[in-house]
């Protein structure tokens, strides 16, 4: 403390500053003021919007008859009708005048777009454009909100305005993000060359959900041609370029193996990664060694896709390499990657190593090289019969046909791999011999999946009858897609049937093919020879299984043994319990028929075979018709049986003579369109 | 002690409250503010399109679902059931069972006819073993693994799940949360609609659902607890997750993701190594993780934050539990803020190190801890005579009226965005719960949480403590 000399008023040394209470009462009041206005803002707000709910719920159900009326009227109504509907028309148009009035009708209408379909939707269309409201939504994109802006957008897009597209456009490079992408989906949307323009002049990126959003209203277009998107794998827009290979991706494009290949040099990690998987989902082995080479100088997670490439892709000749990267690389992903690749070609060459207890026996590595080398030396060894077993004029045929371009990996193959069996040429192949002995090939280019599928869709149901059956005799791999889309989308639940029948046959044979080839002349699995197999296979009620099994019981022999051992692995406890029981009968049914004295039994192994052979042959040739039970069984399963041969042929006996002439009535038809 | 020098430290004292009192209602205005703008952002984006067009499509990002169980044998196969059943295409449910000492192996693998499956672990990769992988034999589970480990916390189970999952991203959540069934398409599109920024984590609001009537996994009907102690905490999570994470969201400042409704970006959540073992706030420790780890590498980044009510939880309603629970929750943060101390005000984490860190320092760490010696300082001044009457009565209400004038905020936002609890009588009853929680349950949460830093400071071994749930009440 001291004395000022002015004053003569003490003054402490060290002060502390005054606190003002009253600003603190000043707040307390504030806050309470505050306080009072929200607790009266929530009732206010919420009486406010149920009151909002209530009236739009009351104004949608007077104008509903309305609407309807609009939508449904048709000028062949009667007259009273007529006048009602004109009177309609004069009422709707003074409400029109109603700003509130044209909001409400504006969003029923928008609403309603969303559940109908065909022509009501195009009169909603029309309705819309006729009561003007559209000129709201063209106001809306001058506003300088932007989610007014968007809402037009969105509008105009969803009642498919098409004068809306010019205006629309503009707003693709907006820099207000949610208006933008409204834009583009609008674009996209309004016309079919949308997409082009959007990917040609957007210069801003289009985020994953964006690119989703953006297939799926090209999904929704009818009669869409994609165009080629390859042409945008150059585009200076990380995103367009990955949006082109998506878009590449899901059109089934695959004419763009170079592009997509050199995109894998590309700088950008996730372009390199959507490369790679075009790559996978294209086949593209020629694509290996671009892969392998810029393998070293990418991050891991490029690796691991390219080490699953080379899993899909790869062969035998490339374990080399993959042992090389185990052995050099550091990252403990990329090893165990490396590993299961390995194990991919060829499985069972890496085995666990970990926790296992050594023993004098075993002289496991952590990479089974005598696996390996045993392979090889079986490769070898049979390699050297190759002459014996190939005719000499064969092979200086081939040796004079000089194939361009022919890989040296595949030839290395070839010394080591074809001599163990007679494989297929590969398309390449096939083509550049076609080229080289000068044939030329056909102008018409092969439909792609979804043109097969709009072809296939548009054609007419005694058409598709005959395309199906013609696919289940003759289909391969190509017709995979139309298969499943046969099988997902037809309403004809027997034509679905039998495309699920092929279809199942089909992955079957992919996956069992060689082990199957080797151990079945059929080149069927055991348990697929029954023909209970797809029947059961093409049912997802655990009932319908077991009805079906206790069929089995009655008409089954012995080719569905196996086929119900099968059933064993099953998850579903009812279905393994009911298998093994059928099979404990059957097999007791069989046995006293062998007993009293098959002729099966008394056969030797080839004659068996055989007989299982011609038995098949039979069965082929009977395929038409099946037993009365099975019939049965198709109605019980809702697979309708209602094809003229399926309804003549168990039944009569005798060819009537519309069949004649029916017959003639198909073969000059067939001759017509073959002219035509 | 009437001294002049005694006076002026008291008056001292009662400036930093008044300015820390002051900065907080600053603080908590503008948070206010920021979430009602982003609210309404939200709501006016999210207005356009159809979620659930794009859950069919086969390209739609791949996702995780990984939810640790440890003796949750009562309730695990109708849990599983509901994650099972939620709408999105491209998604797997990973149950981590973490060495349970029940049954809920067992009934998992009865329940969903589960088979061991052969797998390679790295044996770099720090956890506790792991004894099995399960998948089911059914196609219709084909979406749900099971993995068996040794007893290693929630963090090594979680961890464990992020290494072994395959997909892009992986969702960390409690196994007793219900979750909406459209939860992974907001997620996954929050994850996606960003394309300059990567988004490492989501994360979303937790709703209380105590009382609330379930049935077959899905929320039938939304009700008020009728516990007492849930009606507190229920407008405590309104407050928090609509007004406070809403607002750091906005500013793309979110420091903490609720550990029962979590997503992370895998890649990015493996390179931090994932969650922490040693901390028992794991959920916020990784988040400051991730968050340094792309402030390092340089590399654009964004934490999403999701307003829907997509997570439901049931809150404790014992006070014992509910001690136990927000103990841990103070030694989380405190773990969590010592373990990052030097980005406090260090410019160099830009709003994080500036903004985020210090609030969560100044006003979750230090704030009950203030407010604690406030307190005795009260009522030894009032012993000791120097009580200053009118500072103390002002300030006082000022700071009430303010809690409930932000709560009333709270519930006026709650109504205007989802209204979700429809009856008058609910929303009175909140309010009431603003009125009276600074005297009740307030002191609640301040005693738990200097019970939590007082175990951190004597290191008072601890662990998370059990958390007894009753289950969701069953549809009739």
């Amino acid at each position: 403390m001291h004395i000022t000399d002015v004053t003569y008023h003490s003054l402490p040394l060290i002060s502390s500053p005054k606190i003002h209470t009253n600003l603190l009462w000043d707040l307390t009041l504030l806050f309470l003021i505050l306080g009072t206005i929200y607790f009266v803002s929530v009732f206010f707000f919420r009486n406010k919007l149920s009151r909002q709910t209530r009236k739009t719920k009351n104004k949608r159900e007077e104008l509903a008859p309305i609407i309807s009326n609009f939508l449904f009227h048709s000028s062949e109504d009667p007259k009273e009708e007529q006048k009602k509907y004109i009177q309609l028309k004069i009422e709707i148009r003074e409400y029109l005048g109603n700003q509130r009035f044209r909001r409400t009708i504006s969003q029923i209408l928008f609403d309603l777009q969303k559940d109908v379909a065909g022509d009501t939707r195009k009169r909603l269309f029309r309705l819309y454009k006729e009561l003007e409201l559209h000129h709201d939504a063209f106001q809306k994109l001058e506003s300088w909100r932007w989610e007014t802006v968007a809402q037009g957008i969105l509008e105009l897009s969803q009642m498919e305005v098409d004068e809306s597209y010019q205006l629309i456009r503009k707003f693709v490079n907006d820099r207000r993000g949610v208006i933008r992408k409204q834009a583009e989906l609008a674009t996209v949307g309004l016309r079919a060359d949308g997409i082009d323009y959007v990917l040609d002049t957007t210069k801003h990126s289009i985020s994953e959900w964006q690119q989703l959003k953006l297939i799926e209203v090209l999904g929704k277009r009818v009669n869409y041609r994609a165009p080629e998107f390859k042409g945008w794998l150059l585009s200076q827009n990380k995103d367009v370029v990955l949006f082109a290979l998506r878009l590449i991706k899901h059109y089934n494009q695959n004419g763009a193996e170079s592009s997509i290949t050199e995109l894998v040099k590309h700088k950008n990690d996730e372009i390199k990664i959507a490369a790679i998987q075009c790559i996978v989902d294209f086949n593209f082995q020629s694509a290996l060694p671009v892969l392998k080479s810029v393998f070293t100088t990418t991050s891991n997670a490029v690796k691991i896709s390219i080490l699953n490439a080379i899993a899909i892709l790869g062969s035998t000749i490339d374990i080399p390499y993959l042992k090389e990267i185990i052995e050099t690389e550091g990252n403990f992903l990329v090893i165990g990657k490396a590993q299961s690749t390995i194990n991919a070609i060829a499985p069972e060459t890496i085995l666990p190593t970990k926790d296992i207890v050594s023993t004098p026996s075993s002289k496991t590595n952590n990479i089974n090289e005598g696996a390996v080398e045993e392979h090889h030396n079986v490769k070898e060894s049979v390699g050297e019969e190759i002459p014996e077993s190939i005719e000499v004029e064969d092979i200086e045929f081939y040796d004079e046909i000089e194939i361009p371009g022919a890989k040296s990996s595949e030839k290395e193959e070839n010394e080591s791999d074809s001599a163990l069996e007679i494989t297929t040429i590969p398309d390449s192949y096939s083509d550049q011999m076609d080229d080289f002995l000068g044939f030329v090939a056909s102008e018409e280019k092969d439909l792609g999946t979804e043109e097969l599928t709009k072809t296939y869709d548009e054609t007419l149901h005694s058409d598709k009858i005959e395309l199906v059956k013609h696919l289940g005799v003759s289909a391969d791999e190509r017709e995979r897609p139309l298969l499943e889309h046969i099988t997902a989308n037809e309403k004809d639940s027997e034509l679905s049937f039998l495309a699920f029948k092929k279809l199942k046959s089909l992955q079957n044979e992919s996956k069992e093919n060689q082990s199957s080839k080797a151990s079945n002349p059929l080149g069927i699995a055991p348990s697929q020879q029954s023909i209970f197999y797809a029947l059961y296979h093409h049912t997802d009620e655990l009932d319908a299984k077991l009805i079906l099994l206790e069929e089995l019981l009655k008409i089954g022999d012995v080719r569905d043994i196996p086929f119900l051992e099968s059933l064993f692995q099953e998850g579903e406890k009812t279905v393994v319990k009911k298998a093994k029981e059928v099979v404990v009968k059957l097999s007791e049914t069989i046995g006293s028929e062998e007993e009293e004295g098959s002729p099966l039994n008394q056969r030797s192994e080839d004659e068996q075979l055989e007989l299982v052979l011609v038995e098949n042959s039979n069965q082929e040739e009977k395929d038409d018709r099946i037993p009365m039970e099975l019939f049965l069984l198709y109605e019980q399963l809702g697979i309708a049986y209602d094809n003229e041969e399926e309804q003549t042929s168990p039944f009569d006996f005798e060819l009537s003579e519309e069949f004649f002439l029916d017959l003639k009535r198909d073969t000059n038809w067939n001759k017509e369109v073959s002219d035509e | 002690m009437n001294s002049g020098l005694f006076d002026i430290l008291v008056e001292y004292m009662n400036v930093v409250f008044l300015v820390f009192s002051t900065v907080l209602f600053g603080m908590f205005s503008i948070m206010g503010y920021l979430s009602a703008r982003n609210s309404i952002h939200y709501q006016n984006k999210n207005s356009f399109g159809d979620l659930s067009k794009v859950m069919a499509s086969p390209l739609a990002p791949s996702i995780t679902i990984i939810a640790p169980a440890f003796n949750e044998g009562m309730t695990i196969v109708e849990n599983v059931r509901s994650l099972l059943s939620l709408k999105y295409v491209n998604y797997e449910v990973m149950v981590v069972n973490d060495g349970s000492k029940d049954d809920t192996l067992e009934k998992l693998i009865d329940a969903y006819q589960l088979e061991k499956i052969d797998f390679t672990l790295d044996p770099n990769w720090k956890s506790k073993p792991v004894r099995g992988i399960y998948k089911s034999s059914q196609k219709s589970f084909s979406k749900l693994t099971v993995i068996d480990k040794e007893n290693g916390g929630k963090s090594d189970a979680l961890n464990t799940g992020v290494y072994l999952s395959e997909n892009r991203y992986v969702g960390c959540i409690d196994v007793d949360c219900l979750l909406q069934p459209d939860a992974l398409l907001h997620v996954v599109k929050s994850f996606s609609q960003r394309s300059k920024k990567k988004v490492i984590a989501v994360g979303g609001v937790i709703r209380v659902a105590n009382s609330c009537i379930i049935s077959g996994g899905n929320l039938e009907q939304i009700n008020l607890p009728k516990n007492w102690l849930a009606k507190f905490q229920l407008l405590e999570y309104t407050r928090s997750f609509l007004l406070g994470r809403m607002a750091w969201g906005r500013i793309d400042s979110l420091l903490i993701i609720s550990g029962a409704f979590g997503f992370f970006d895998r890649e990015i959540a493996l390179a931090v190594g994932g969650y922490d073992t040693n901390t028992v706030g794991e959920d916020m420790e990784i988040v400051f993780r991730m968050r340094r780890y792309m402030h390092d590498e340089n590399i654009p980044y964004t934490i999403e934050y999701i307003p829907d009510p997509l997570c439901w939880t049931e809150v404790p309603e014992s006070l014992k539990v509910l001690v136990k629970q927000r103990d841990r929750w103070s030694r989380g943060n405190l773990e969590t803020l010592k373990k990052h101390k030097d980005m406090f005000f260090n410019p160099k984490y830009g709003r994080l190190g500036m903004l985020s860190y210090p609030y969560w320092f100044f006003y979750e760490w230090l704030s009950p801890i203030l407010e604690f010696l406030g307190f005795f300082s009260i009522i030894l001044f009032y012993f000791l005579g120097i009580l200053n009457w009118d500072f103390f009565i002002a300030i006082t209400l000022a700071i009430y009226s303010f809690s409930v004038m932000f709560s009333f905020y709270a519930i006026l936002w709650d109504v205007y965005s989802y209204n979700q609890y429809t009856k008058t009588k609910d929303i009175l009853t909140l309010m009431f719960c603003a009125l009276v929680e600074p005297f009740f349950f307030h002191p609640i949460v301040v005693w738990s949480a200097i019970k939590g830093n007082y175990k951190k400071l004597f290191k008072i071994q601890s662990g998370w403590g059990a958390m007894t749930r009753k289950g969701f009440s069953k549809a009739a």
